[in-house]
């Protein structure tokens, strides 16, 4: 799993602006924490749904960071969460997201 | 809905922040943009009250579906351009959402400056349009009506016409005195539709119903961050009045300090809003108004001397109503046909009774008295003729022209014996004791008063 940060679009669209990146990045170190957090307890309480919403918001998150192999890990839970929600691979797939991104917040960090 | 020349006010309803923070950050390179995050449907339904010109709408809410925020959004105002922003997995959800009302659609994958900007900006001309439409409707029905409260047979008024039609047929500057309710903004009006300008805007702006500080960026606008609260570019009225006509009304009450600034922007005909840098031109005709006399504030030190020859240009002064003679009945006749159209009331026609009794009121709020009094007979009249007695004189400065009445000293006296009478609780002894007259004289006047209203016609 690529857990590289690619900028190319945050900088993009702002032409660089460093004040502008860095408030991104302190946001996905305050938010995604929450999230991830929402998405262990659904796992917990076996609500696959939540879990596939909480994989659908994360998604253009992890797009505008570049995190494109963990965004397509996000629309996998998403999509099969939504098809059926029984399916036995969700569950795991979750926990993998969460332990990847807890790799994730190291490279912001590095970053910032 | 605010004019689209205030700002564009977008709503982004989004419950991803970092994404919200994204797209904000793109709209507000845009200063005229006006950028609000609602992060669930809740809050956005919660803040329609302050109108949102566009809406950006994550299809996927936590609180509501992207279908039932589009509904009520459009229940609230069909004119809010909605934007909705999907997964690219959702784009089927979302063109379904394009039959329902959606403007538009983008997925998140593709929400770069670009795709954004051209989104909004497209939407923005239909806005435009709109308004423009609007405006139009409107300026068209003023004119109308511009057109035709501009009535009056008596010499006064005729000289007035002429001063308009030379108005009309040059850019001068046009200064317009008279008393409240003479139809100063009326002829301000008149003058602009009669004139070649006419198919550019009218600005008008009241100075003395804009807080002092507040006039100077009404006037010439602002940047974005000029000032707290300025979160918006801002154009001013000289700016929106290009090529048209700008119409200062109560001119007078203009603080002296901002005076100097409307000097230099008359006279450079350029004006630089607060906080910029760039000079505007502008090619607008000046007209003024004020129930002041200009030239005594001059002495008194509260205008300036010199804007007030530049202002002065082609004055025009409009008689009090009470100098127009039988322009009243023109009027009233105007005003009663105006109103039970509007009103949808079957057609009346003023007694002679009335007619005489207008005649003999001095109108101390002139023409705009002279409505309300015809308005509120229309609904005290019981038939289809205005009586004397459905017509109200509740100016609060009647008592200063009770002198300007036509009356017979017979009517005088009751006059002033019911006025005391009314100011003390009808107490006949009281009355008596102040007006030096016995109790008795007061009981038959009041008989025969009786008498007489009873057996008039």
């Amino acid at each position: 799993m690529n857990l590289a940060l690619d900028l190319t679009y945050l900088n993009t669209i702002s032409e660089g602006d460093k004040e502008f990146i860095n408030d991104i990045l302190n946001t996905f170190l305050e938010e995604m924490p929450k999230d991830m957090e929402q998405m262990s307890s659904a796992i917990e309480k076996n609500d696959n749904v939540l879990v596939g919403k909480m994989a659908h918001k994360v998604k253009a998150t992890l797009h505008l960071l570049g995190l494109e192999e963990l965004k397509s890990l996000a629309l996998k839970i998403e999509q099969t969460a939504k098809e059926n929600q029984e399916h036995p691979e969700i569950q795991h797939w979750a926990k993998d997201l969460i332990a990847y991104m807890d790799k994730v917040y190291p490279n912001i960090q590095a970053a910032l | 809905m605010k004019s689209p020349t205030d700002g564009i006010r977008i709503f982004i309803v989004e419950d991803d922040l970092l994404f919200a923070k994204t797209i904000r950050y793109i709209l507000t390179l845009n200063p005229d943009h006006e950028v609000y995050v609602c992060k669930n449907g809740k809050e956005c339904l919660d803040l329609l009250h302050l109108n949102p010109h566009i809406v950006s709408l994550d299809y996927s809410l936590p609180d509501m579906t992207g279908d039932d925020v589009l509904k009520r959004i459009k229940a609230h105002n069909p004119d809010i351009g909605v934007i909705i922003l999907s997964g690219q997995q959702d784009v089927a959800t979302a063109v379904g959402l394009l039959q329902k009302g959606a403007d538009d659609y983008l997925t998140k994958d593709e929400a770069n400056k670009e795709r954004l900007f051209n989104i909004v900006e497209k939407l923005k001309k239909r806005i435009f349009l709109q308004k423009e439409v609007e405006t139009l409707k409107e300026e068209l029905s003023e004119r109308y009506q511009s057109n035709e409260n501009m009535k009056g047979n008596s010499p006064a008024m005729q000289q007035v016409f002429k001063l308009l039609e030379k108005a009309a047929k040059s850019n001068i500057t046009v200064s317009i005195t008279g008393e409240t309710g003479t139809g100063k903004e009326v002829l301000a009006k008149s003058i602009h539709y009669s004139s070649s300008r006419k198919k550019a805007k009218l600005v008008a702006i009241n100075v003395s119903a804009i807080p002092k500080d507040l006039l100077e960026s009404e006037l010439f606008g602002h940047e974005k961050g000029a000032f707290t609260g300025a979160a918006t570019r801002k154009l001013g009225k000289f700016e929106l009045a290009n090529n048209g006509t700008l119409f200062l009304d109560e001119i007078g009450e203009m603080d002296i300090h901002l005076q100097s600034k409307l000097l230099r922007a008359i006279q450079e005909r350029e004006v630089t809003r607060i906080g910029g840098t760039e000079s505007i031109k502008f090619d607008a005709r000046i007209v003024v108004a004020t129930h002041r006399n200009l030239s005594d504030l001059v002495e008194k030190g509260k205008f300036r001397e010199d804007l007030y020859y530049r202002l002065l240009g082609l004055p025009i002064h409009l008689p009090p109503l009470r100098h127009r003679g039988n322009d009243v009945l023109v009027l009233a006749k105007f005003f009663l046909n105006m109103t039970t159209k509007e009103n949808k009331l079957k057609a009346m026609k003023l007694g002679q009774t009335a007619k005489d009794k207008l005649l003999s009121y001095s109108f101390p709020g002139n023409i705009r008295e002279l409505k309300a009094i015809i308005e509120l007979a229309t609904i005290m009249c019981n038939g289809k003729t205005i009586q004397r007695e459905d017509l109200q004189f509740n100016s609060p400065k009647k008592v200063s022209n009770f002198f300007l009445e036509k009356m017979t000293l017979r009517e005088y006296n009751i006059k002033i014996v019911r006025h005391y009478l009314e100011k003390h609780d009808e107490s006949i002894p009281v009355v008596a004791k102040i007006l030096g007259i016995g109790k008795t004289t007061i009981y038959r006047m009041l008989k025969e008063d009786e008498e007489l209203t009873r057996n008039q016609p």
